[in-house]
């Protein structure tokens, strides 16, 4: 997918600004909390529907302003034209347009034009808590596979009532047989979720050491990545009938610990990926710039598995996370990059790209929310 | 919200604005047609609504709409009372009745089982369902609620339920909808018509 033009009206400090883009690669740069992650976010909406910064609509609106509009021009593989609008207004709320018809369900327009992104925000992704590691499975293979989608919101939901019930039956007020009708639900959407993620996890210890090696100046690092399941180890090896009998016997076997808990405590919402360099986990104390390199890998794993799957190259969107690497490094990723997809790249430092094969159509300044190429 | 202050003509707005799918400046265009219409119009539809509640009743032995102790489905003598299917709301005896397939009985349960919305199974018609499996000569019970997280198990929930019965527990099938094209409709749809193929 190539995103070919984008018309930004009152987001953020961005007043009124219609950016077109190159097709393969574009530099934002300018000095902090000018506006160069504004973009990015807005591209984001636009694929995603939701943030990866805020929760609500409305601080995105720019100061006194009470409606904000984004739409943006598209090219797929095969050529057609698609044209996607955010518009949130204080009076009606948020609407999303796909060709001028609105879109009643939101989840019906993830995957159309697949997005990977990179932020600050993704540096604990290694590290910190699994939760992170959680959303980052999901959002990727939402966008993938729509039945990963759709089992993943029946999942949430039959999660939802089934802490309920264990409240209630905490409380006596009902029967701990009640409980079957959902637990059936978990076991058939989880497992069909975690049969989603463990192809996924094959695809990425395959090439993820492989992408490492290319891009980073270190040579004989071993990495691994396997998924931890509280269900089951080693759930790979297992069929998918397998794994549902093993889901249920794990359920009924907590069952008294959850109604203590009145939470479910088995299941992949408690599950793990697991980053391991030369057989140890990532630590938060290691160097910046290795973590960085390694995510960087991912983030092109990612994207691979994005055009393999969904056979359409993905936007890829860097916030920000060239800030320790040197020049020549940063050729080589950019040269690596452009081949993978049209890449969007946030910056304070442009004169680190200048060894970067870059010609001027491949810069845009971003200054108090103006944008000039 | 704007008002000409004629106590009337607000309230008629009002009440209006609280059916569904009405909002305040619909309710304004249907109080004003009303008022603008004759008066015999307005007093035809005032008098249907109030006869509407006053003849009519839920059936005593499945819960759909009806203007006698049984609704007009199980008194029918032409209905095939061996096949029960079991439906959410009236709204769905509707649905199902307009496609002319369905010849068996109904029961309405009333909504789907909940916990977060407090509905469980004693709040539903749930009892009278298989008190009904018992008394009548039902061989098979069709499950056709809608395919929601909650339908699927208020679904399972009936068929564990009947599990020792020997009545035979069918769900209706979910897939492309006839006469759509397939690039129109929604990916997990598609998907699990796919994975859910019969042979030809």
């Amino acid at each position: 997918m190539i995103l070919e033009n984008l018309h930004i009206t009152h987001f953020r400090n961005i007043e009124k600004e219609t950016i077109a883009f190159d097709s393969r690669v574009n530099i934002l740069y300018g000095k902090n909390g000018q506006g160069k992650t504004s973009v990015l976010e807005a591209i984001y909406l636009l694929a995603i529907t939701k943030s990866f910064k805020a929760q609500s609509d409305k601080i995105f609106l720019q100061h006194s302003q009470n409606y904000l509009d984004i739409k943006g021009g598209f090219k797929s593989a095969n050529g057609n034209r698609i044209e996607v609008r955010y518009f949130y207004s204080e009076k009606d709320g948020k609407n999303i347009f796909l060709n001028t018809n609105k879109v009643e369900k939101y989840s019906d327009l993830i995957g159309l034009i697949p997005v990977v992104l990179l932020s600050l925000e993704d540096f604990e992704l290694t590290y910190g808590v699994p939760a992170n590691r959680r959303r980052f499975l999901d959002i990727l293979l939402s966008q993938v596979h729509p039945l990963y989608l759709s089992a993943l919101q029946n999942y949430k939901r039959a999660l939802a009532q089934r802490n309920k019930l264990l409240t209630l039956i905490k409380e006596n007020k009902e029967p701990p047989y009640s409980l079957e009708p959902w637990d059936e639900q978990i076991v058939k959407n989880g497992s069909e979720i975690i049969r989603h993620r463990i192809t996924f996890i094959e695809f990425l210890s395959q090439k993820l050491a492989a992408n490492y090696r290319k891009i980073s100046s270190l040579n004989n690092e071993r990495i691994e990545v396997t998924y931890k399941s509280n269900i089951d180890d080693e759930l790979q090896k297992k069929t998918q009938q397998e794994i549902q009998e093993d889901f249920t016997r794990k359920l009924n076997e907590q069952l008294n610990g959850d109604i203590q808990k009145e939470s479910t405590t088995i299941g992949p919402h408690r599950d793990d990926l697991i980053f391991k360099k030369n057989g140890f986990p990532f630590k938060s104390y290691g160097s910046q710039g290795e973590n960085k390199t390694f995510l960087i890998a991912l983030k092109l794993v990612e994207s691979e598995y994005v055009l393999q799957n969904a056979k359409e190259e993905p936007l890829l969107l860097l916030d920000d996370i060239f800030g320790e690497l040197d020049e020549n490094r940063i050729g080589h990723l950019i040269d690596f990059i452009a081949d993978i997809g049209q890449t969007f790249i946030t910056t304070t430092v442009r004169h680190k790209f200048e060894n970067a094969r870059l010609n001027r159509q491949n810069f845009f300044e971003v200054n108090d929310g103006r944008i000039v190429q | 919200m704007n008002t000409l202050g004629i106590d009337a003509l607000d309230t008629l707005i009002n009440q209006l604005s609280k059916l569904p799918g009405i909002g305040h400046k619909t309710a304004q265009r249907l109080a004003l047609f009303i008022l603008k219409s004759e008066p015999a119009y307005s007093e035809a539809l005032a008098g249907a609504i109030i006869k509407l509640k006053q003849e009519t009743r839920l059936c005593t032995r499945c819960f759909n709409i009806a203007e006698s102790e049984l609704c007009s489905i199980c008194r029918s003598p032409q209905r095939d009372n061996h096949t029960l299917c079991v439906v959410e709301d009236i709204v769905d005896v509707m649905a199902i009745e307009s496609s002319n397939e369905y010849k068996g009985l109904y029961h309405v349960l009333g909504g789907v089982i909940s916990p977060l919305a407090g509905i469980m199974q004693n709040d539903l018609h749930m009892k009278e369902l298989f008190e009904r499996v018992e008394k009548e000569p039902i061989k098979e019970i069709l499950l056709a609620l809608n395919p929601s997280t909650e339908g699927e198990a208020t679904m399972l929930y009936i068929s564990r339920q009947l599990k020792e019965s020997p009545v035979r527990i069918t769900r209706i099938a979910s897939g492309v909808p006839i006469g759509s094209h397939l690039e129109y409709v929604d990916a997990a749809t598609i998907g699990r018509a796919i994975l859910s193929r019969q042979d030809l």
